[in-house]
């Protein structure tokens, strides 16, 4: 069974060193401009899909 | 490898935006062939198919899976991208298809051409293509969008001419609404395209990423529109001896599509759609030469199919001859620095990667014995579909087809080393 010593307990805390990189990055891209104007137009595509047949 | 100045890169994403619309109309001839009735959204299925394992083939063939993975890994953020690009071109897919129905193809397709122009706004709001209005080359790409949606309209009018009115009376407006939306969609595809490439991402990753949003969105439409799992499964075995040809038209329209994206990396949105956009004099002359469409026509619309095959080829030359100016350049990198900033990328690697370099192919060259097995499949796969394949009631030029064939090929292979050569398919 794998022991856990106080070095891999700091390892598994590494994430949480990460995380708010990767915080940052999931801000980034939701309030990115690029994403929305194409999320829109889908959007606009489905609705069209939707009601055209 | 020598960095690509303004000027070679330029001409490079030209001849990529010419090899594109080749094999792009190239991709129309194997579809010409079925004709059994099948639901256009089991057709599309099909297709996406054999695209779906082309997309996924070629980026390991030509750069490798851990390139490709590196790359993606490199910059997370864009995954969301490449899905929603894919799924909006499978939803542009499907409208069309309705716009077919209600308006008849003779109308639709000058209309949901127009998504060169929506391309150009996109490019010039989102990414400073063509900045300053009156500079030639603006006024070239311009202009030659606009000769370029002329001569379609002619060419396509012309063909109608000949084709049975397809529209379904009291549906105008839909089919209309139907053709301007898949404009739409189409054009803004390459929002996601041009937002990889000023990112540093490779062609050849974006496309594995891009083909699960096109192959998950085709599926669910096919169920939706196409009568449930069950019915799209009994469509798809009994079209069984045309499934071959839907596959080829995929592996054709891949080819295409991968040079339609070093074009949007090379030339940009403004510049590349519409140079791509000439896929339909290659699919013309596939339908005129190889199929014999359009045999007897009248003088005037013989005039109006050389006409329209001009004025779409002085088009594409007067973009080919627009290259971007100084302050366009400039606006070029600002774009990267906002990419950059923004996603905290390495803009020294992103400026060598738009230069045509390749800087993750220093540490990420390994080649895997599961790359061979993936085209080995694909291979596989594409034999057995073609042993299902029946001689077709369909008379060909056996000649212009070899002809055709030779120029397509020869397209490719030219276009294919010098991104080989200048930037080993950065």
């Amino acid at each position: 069974m794998r022991r856990t010593t106080l070095k891999s307990w700091d390892d598994a805390r590494v994430p949480n060193d990460v995380a708010p990189h990767r915080l940052r990055m999931r801000r980034q891209i939701l309030t990115d401009v690029h994403l929305w104007v194409p999320v829109a137009v889908l959007g606009l595509g489905v609705a069209l899909l939707w009601m055209l047949p | 490898m020598t960095p690509l100045t303004n000027q070679s890169r330029h001409w490079l994403g030209v001849a990529c935006g010419v090899a594109a619309g080749a094999w792009l109309g190239a991709a129309e001839a194997p579809m010409k062939l079925v004709t059994t009735g099948m639901s256009p959204f089991v057709v599309s299925l099909g297709m996406v198919s054999g695209v779906f394992l082309a997309r996924f083939t070629l980026p390991a063939l030509l750069k490798g899976t851990d390139y490709v993975i590196a790359d993606v890994r490199e910059r997370p953020h864009l995954i969301v991208w490449a899905i929603v690009a894919g799924m909006l071109w499978a939803v542009a897919n499907a409208l069309t298809a309705f716009a077919i129905r209600d308006v008849g193809l003779s109308v639709a397709f000058p209309l949901w051409n127009l998504n060169s122009l929506v391309g150009l706004f996109w490019g010039w709001l989102l990414f400073g293509e063509l900045p300053v209005a009156r500079e030639r080359s603006t006024v070239r790409v311009v202009g030659g969008v606009v000769v370029l949606l002329t001569g379609a309209c002619l060419i396509t009018w012309a063909s109608a001419q000949l084709a049975p009115s397809s529209s379904t009376p009291g549906r105008a407006g839909a089919g209309i609404l139907a053709a301007l939306g898949a404009a739409l969609l189409w054009g803004t595809m390459y929002v996601p395209y041009r937002k990889s490439y000023i990112s540093g991402m490779n062609p050849l990753s974006f496309v594995a990423i891009f083909t699960v949003g096109e192959l998950v969105t085709a599926l669910a439409l096919a169920f939706a529109f196409g009568g449930g799992p069950r019915e799209v499964y009994a469509q798809l075995s009994a079209a069984r001896p045309v499934l071959f040809w839907l596959f080829l038209g995929g592996f054709c329209w891949v080819l295409g599509d991968l040079f339609q994206q070093y074009a949007t990396k090379y030339v940009g949105i403004a510049r590349g759609i519409p140079l791509s956009n000439t896929n339909q004099l290659w699919g013309l002359a596939w339908g005129v030469l190889v199929f014999g469409e359009l045999q007897g026509m009248g003088t005037t619309g013989q005039v109006m199919i050389v006409a329209g095959s001009a004025l779409m080829a002085l088009g594409a030359l007067a973009i080919s001859l627009a290259a971007a100016p100084q302050q366009e350049l400039h606006a070029g990198e600002a774009a990267v620095d906002r990419e950059c900033e923004r996603y905290g990328l390495s803009r020294d690697r992103v400026r060598a990667s738009m230069r045509g370099e390749d800087p993750l192919a220093a540490t990420h060259n390994t080649r895997r014995w599961w790359e061979w097995l993936m085209a080995a499949t694909a291979l596989g796969i594409a034999v057995w579909l073609a042993t299902a394949v029946r001689p077709l009631a369909v008379v060909v030029s056996g000649a212009w087809i070899a002809a055709l064939v030779t120029v397509t090929v020869a397209i490719l292979v030219g276009s294919g080393l010098l991104l080989w050569r200048r930037t080993r398919f950065s």
